[in-house]
């Protein structure tokens, strides 16, 4: 009898297999959703557009993007994991999940509930004034809002952003207190800097333009170095804050996609992270690229989740 | 002058053999977009930004710009003929536009239509050379607060003039709002009101909401009468506006223009209130309001006007700052940054021939709409002689698909259904959708702007009164919303606003 | 009595109780700090109330403005308009089971012959043609994504 059973398990498996197989053989056959967790015009969407309009080439169909923001690039992420895991939505994600999960913010989890295909990269973090603010150095800054108290507002991409909690560290080693706005992304908050309706913002390298332009002034990156494009503006380690914001910045996908398909599009991906057109529009955004395959970024994510879990509650944002 | 010189330069720039393909294949696109449901100007640019990479960035931009007001003028189109918005800023357009087409005046509505978008797009490119820059810092003023007084008082302003009583207006511009909070919740990212369907942690859709409460409901009332109704008149009367036509739109042309440039200029705000509040402008300078709703040509006039003047003026953030003022913008803008030129205020200087070249392409655009599609008058009338009863499925069919196909999704057809027999439910009660359709584009983002006033505010109200931009819009809202009211306790409810005597 | 403006009235007034108790579930905050359920509750105590006072003034006026209950309901082919939807329904359901062409053809099918009785070989041609011509549009010409029914087209 067990012999039967036995025989029947294994003929189903390799029918599954045999049917899995085909389908990712097949795959992919119609065009790919990437949806993008922040507003178009910013930083991660424009080099996510650009990655993807690279990976057509090795997928075979158009890899279709659409903006999906809010929730400090949660919803986007949300809306992928309830998505059927088929291959044919995915995601981009970075280390804001984890941060709002955390801060029980998020009612999935964000690696458990999604599949990692790759990791492509790293962001250019920076706090910026507008160039006819009194604040000249991060030191006067500090120096005035230590004096001020709740005054100064700043913008952030949303709340459980990185940059969003690293100003909340800052906060916490200086202590000082801002006023924190959170918006959607990068393009909302240089709109509210330009119009002084806040005083600063923390955010990625979507002020990049504006600073280049004369109209706001970059007083520190949150980098372990100093940016390549922009080397006169110090760190914040540099001026003695010890506060790093660093977030990962890959692909994923609805959780249980066949393994045979995550490998397809980890490769598509791989490839397409060494076309020139998508180096170039990370160079302008001064991002650089950051390659981990499938099993290295689940790993990384995985320990990345707990150093955040210790952050979030060093800060004292955890949910109770 | 100077600006002569730029102009010219622009003008040589558009004119080349290229860029005018790329500029005539926009608007194509644009226009076929703007009729069929479903596929908006933003999907298309999406699908079509790659192909752009083998040309010049001018030629690209040319194309994309092209594509988005082509769409406004093709959602235009299917407002007016089967009562089916293409797109948001279409809807005001539904109201006289549609009565018309069933008068047999499809031809002079379409007519104007095409003529008034013309019209302003040509004076808002004009308007884009004059006053750019300070208009855009006076745009830049407008924090959260003024932004979500100026929602308030859009909604005021339509809600007050509206055929029915106030407060059943106001009522249906609540319901909006609460239609508006389905879905993800942007700030705390906690599912409101989604009862555990994925494809509701979206929100509901507009284009399924505006289908269903303008297209279906009104099939849906063609098909209930046991009597049979001619729901378009056989008798088809012309097919371009007469003079009396002209002569009464030109003024609404005029308004529409001015209303629209501005508002588009305001990042977020755009098309939409635009064409709303230009419409509530007519009614309220018309000597005859009561027209309003069975077919006034100043009714399509003025908001035709109005959401292609918007149009332009998104454009101006973009090209002078860098700023998008809306996601079609903002997806210019990445296509500019992966073309390798950097929008901010340093394009002007940097790339000059971009600059002009696609303000001058703007115009050409314009007059190839205008071009293509008044020859389509004619065919659009003839397709409206077919017996209702054979274009009824087929315009069911086309919802059915148009809203399938935005997301592949069969729940956006069902949410088009509900909406369906809530609209037709509505028409039955004279409670009207414009004012819902209204709030239910502005809710979100009037919460936004009234939660991060209040977050920088620390909880205080007086943030909207302390501001002089905000202070003034609350003012005349509450003013709106008091005038009637007074009378309201010795009249009786229900009473056409018109009648009264509103100074 | 004009019950259809009362009724629509209380509706309303049920309506936005609803969605005000959800408002408060999803946590109101505070002005300071608003949160998920400030503006669900807001907007819908507002719905609420004015529909109190539309109730209230429909009473007090016994509704004289408006259209009778007679004139509103009248002449309404029911049988139609449930076939109609309960169709649009059903069809919705099926759509993907059955596939873009499968469904829409016996949909056709019962409209064209809803509102005036046809020769049944019309209007099954029909059908067939307008499937066609939209397969073609949408398919073909657009690249829509039309499902494929369990018998593969």
């Amino acid at each position: 009898m067990k012999m039967k059973t036995n025989a029947l398990l294994t003929g189903l498996t390799f029918m599954m297999t045999g049917g899995i197989s085909a389908w990712a053989a097949e795959y992919p056959t119609r065009s790919i959703n990437l949806v993008i967790q922040y507003p178009a015009g910013g930083s991660t969407d424009l080099t996510a557009r650009a990655l993807a309009i690279a990976a057509k080439k090795y997928l075979g169909q158009p890899v279709i993007c659409e903006n999906k923001a809010g929730g400090g690039g949660t919803v986007g992420v949300a809306l992928v994991a309830a998505k059927p895991p088929d291959g044919y939505t995915l995601g981009i994600v970075t280390s804001s999940p984890a941060m709002a999960f955390h801060m029980g913010k998020l009612n999935f989890h964000p690696i458990g509930d999604l599949t990692p295909i790759l990791r492509w990269g790293n962001y250019l973090f920076g706090i910026t004034v507008r160039s006819d603010a009194q604040w000249k150095t991060l030191q006067e800054l500090i120096q005035y809002v230590k004096q001020n108290p709740d005054k100064v507002s700043y913008g952030s991409p949303g709340v459980g952003t990185p940059p969003h909690l690293a100003m909340e560290e800052l906060s916490m080693v200086a202590d000082i207190k801002f006023t924190h706005i959170p918006s959607k992304g990068i393009a909302e908050n240089n709109t509210a800097l330009l119009g002084g309706h806040i005083d600063m913002v923390s955010d990625s390298s979507g002020w990049a333009p504006l600073v280049d332009a004369g109209k706001f002034r970059l007083l520190a990156t949150w980098g372990e170095k100093r940016s390549d494009r922009y080397p006169q503006v110090p760190t914040f380690k540099e001026v003695g804050y010890d506060v790093v914001a660093r977030s990962h910045l890959g692909v994923i996908g609805p959780k249980g996609i066949p393994k045979p398909i995550v490998a397809k599009l980890a490769e598509a991906f791989k490839k397409a992270l060494d076309e020139p057109e998508f180096l170039s529009v990370m160079k302008k955004m001064d991002m650089p690229t950051y390659y981990l395959d499938t099993e290295g970024y689940e790993k990384y994510m995985r320990s990345d989740f707990e150093n955040i879990g210790k952050l979030v509650q060093k800060l004292g944002l955890s949910k109770q | 002058m100077e600006l002569l010189n730029y102009l010219g330069m622009g003008f040589s720039v558009a004119f080349q053999p290229m860029n005018l393909f790329y500029c005539f294949l926009g608007v194509l696109i644009g226009t076929l977009v703007g009729v069929l449901p479903g596929l908006g100007p933003v999907a298309a640019m999406s699908l079509l930004l790659p192909a752009t990479f083998h040309t010049t960035p001018v030629a690209s931009i040319i194309m994309l710009a092209g594509i988005y007001y082509g769409a406004m003028y093709g959602g235009s189109t299917t407002s007016i003929l089967v009562n089916i918005p293409g797109e948001a800023a279409s809807v005001m357009t539904c109201l006289d536009g549609y009565q018309m087409a069933r008068q047999g005046r499809a031809g002079p509505a379409l007519g104007i239509s095409a003529f008034g978008s013309f019209f302003a797009g040509t004076i808002g490119i004009i308007g884009m050379l004059l006053i750019s820059i300070p208009l855009v810092n006076f745009a830049l003023k407008f924090g959260p607060p003024e932004y979500f007084s100026l929602m308030i008082l859009g909604l005021m302003v339509l809600t007050f003039l509206t055929s029915t009583s106030m407060v059943r207006a106001l009522m249906m511009a609540a319901f909006g709002l609460i239609v508006g909070t389905m879905g993800l919740d942007n700030i705390s990212g906690l599912a409101r009101f989604t009862f555990h369907i994925p494809e509701l942690l979206d929100g509901v859709g507009l284009v399924p909401v505006v289908m269903g409460l303008f297209g279906i409901s009104e099939v849906l009332l063609n098909i209930e009468l046991k009597i049979k109704r001619e729901v378009f008149t056989t008798k088809v009367k012309g097919l371009l506006p007469t003079l009396d036509d002209w002569a009464k739109s030109i003024g609404s042309l005029l308004r529409g223009t001015v209303v629209g440039f501005f508002l588009g200029i305001l990042p977020g705000g755009g098309a939409v209130i635009a064409s709303f509040v230009s419409y509530a402008i007519e009614k309220r300078v018309s000597k005859h309001p009561e027209e309003f709703g069975k077919g006034a040509i100043e009714g399509v006039a003025a908001p035709e006007a109005a959401n292609n003047a918007a149009a332009q003026g998104a454009f101006i953030p973009l090209l002078t700052l860098g700023i998008p003022s809306n996601v079609v913008m903002a997806m210019l803008l990445g296509a500019l940054i992966i073309h390798g030129v950097t929008p901010g205020p340093l394009l002007l200087s940097q790339h000059p021939d971009l600059f002009w070249g696609v303000v001058a392409s703007m115009y050409v655009g314009n007059a190839m709409l205008l071009a293509l599609n008044l020859p389509l008058i004619g065919m659009w009338v003839q397709l409206l002689k077919v017996p209702y009863a054979i274009l009824f499925p087929i315009i069911i069919l086309f919802c059915l698909i148009g809203s399938y196909s935005i997301n592949n999704s069969s729940t956006d057809v069902l949410i088009m259904l509900a909406f369906g027999v809530i609209g037709y439910l509505m028409k039955k009660l004279s409670l009207e959708a414009a004012p819902m359709v209204l709030a239910f584009v502005l809710g979100p983002m009037m919460e936004t702007a009234l939660r991060q006033a209040l977050i920088k505010s620390k909880g205080s109200f007086s943030i909207f009164f302390t501001r002089p931009i905000s202070a003034t819009c609350l003012i005349i809202a509450i003013v709106l919303m008091i005038m009637p009211l007074l009378p309201w306790f010795r009249r009786r409810p229900g009473i056409v606003l018109e009648k009264e005597d509103v100074a | 009595m004009k019950k259809t403006f009362l009724i629509n009235d209380l509706v309303w007034i049920v309506f936005a109780a609803l969605v005000c108790y959800g408002g408060l579930k999803l946590g109101f905050g505070s002005f300071h700090q608003p949160h998920a359920g400030f503006m669900p509750f807001l907007s819908a105590l507002v719905l609420g109330l004015l529909a109190l006072v539309d109730l209230i003034s429909g009473i007090v006026n016994q509704w004289k403005e408006e259209k009778g209950d007679k004139k509103i309901w009248a002449d309404i082919h029911w049988g139609k308009l449930f076939l109609t939807l309960a169709l649009l329904f059903i069809y919705t359901v099926l759509f993907n089971t059955l596939g873009f062409i499968l469904a829409t053809i016996p949909l056709l099918f019962f409209l064209y012959r809803l509102m005036e009785p046809r020769p049944w070989w019309i209007v099954f041609t029909a059908s067939l043609v307008t499937t066609g011509l939209f397969y073609l549009g949408f398919k073909v010409g657009l690249d829509s994504q039309l499902p494929r029914g369990f018998l593969g087209f």
